[in-house]
């Protein structure tokens, strides 16, 4: 759990309570929460979140280093594409895509978006494609989502493509 | 239905903010075997564990008085203990998340 506060004289109150009533185990400053590491600059009033380890993980278990971009189909065509896709961890993959995505990768969103449309029946070139935004992780696995110091106020933003879909004409919107 | 809420990365995220803008503390703990805190609502009965079975009276079972790992209701019932625990102390539950106190 992760205890937040003004003082630290409060926080210390509060862990002596949590203390007497359950056994716990106290790990000072948060580093870690949910697979992403947490650093701060105090001085700069900065917070980064980095989840390098997830995503080095994330690319151990679905090994692309032997990863080549193929043509594009948009379904897979004969059973030889669908036996290979069967052994293929499609929605494994775009589930721990999701989870980079959803904590400090903003930025794969709609990428994300279109290959979990597939997710029924996916073909061989959406496992390319998820490989191809594999590799991008692994070429910016060092970076970090920063918070900073500012006026605190919520803001939203949203965008529409106007049947942007080239197949169907629908249109694809998303906000933040 | 058995269900244990759990934190949202939204409210992770709305946190981290304000950590980083109004320079707050930020500590982390870990209860040690959380879901063993929890109380049960219902009489629950387990086989006697291999090994520790008493000789003799081996058609007995079990009955639990609290908690385990592996129950169905397991996180629930801990975040109820831990939620009582939190109202206590003089904190309120978030109405976006209940895992915010």
């Amino acid at each position: 759990m992760l205890l937040a506060g003004k003082k630290k004289s409060t926080l210390n109150a509060l862990k002596q309570q949590l203390n007497s009533a359950f056994s716990m185990k106290d790990l000072g400053e948060a580093e870690h929460i949910l697979g992403m590491r947490i650093k701060r600059d105090r001085q700069q009033y900065t917070l980064h979140l980095s989840q390098e380890k997830y995503i080095e993980k994330v690319l151990d278990r679905f090994n692309v280093a032997d990863a080549k971009l193929l043509e594009c189909h948009c379904r897979p065509k004969d059973d030889d594409a669908a036996n290979y896709m069967k052994n293929v961890p499609y929605a494994s993959a775009c589930g721990s895509l999701m989870y980079a995505m959803v904590a400090t990768w903003p930025d794969i969103a709609h990428a994300i978006g279109l290959v979990s449309r597939f997710m029924a029946n996916p073909g061989r070139a959406h496992w390319e494609a998820i490989k191809s935004i594999l590799r991008y992780l692994k070429g910016t696995k060092g970076k970090c989502l920063c918070y900073g110091k500012g006026p605190l106020e919520l803001k939203g933003f949203c965008d529409s493509d106007m049947a942007g879909d080239v197949d169907t004409h629908k249109s694809t919107s998303g906000h933040a | 239905m058995v269900f244990s809420p759990v934190v949202k990365m939204t409210t992770l995220c709305v946190l981290f903010a304000f950590m980083a803008a109004l320079d707050l503390e930020l500590f982390q703990m870990d209860v040690k075997t959380a879901f063993l805190h929890g109380d049960l609502d219902e009489e629950l009965y387990m086989k006697q564990p291999e090994g520790y079975a008493i000789p003799g009276k081996e058609h007995l079972v079990c009955k639990l008085k609290r908690s385990l790992y592996g129950l169905k209701q397991a996180p629930k019932q801990w975040y109820k203990k831990f939620e009582a625990f939190m109202l206590k102390h003089g904190f309120k539950r978030s109405h976006g998340d209940h895992s915010l106190n």
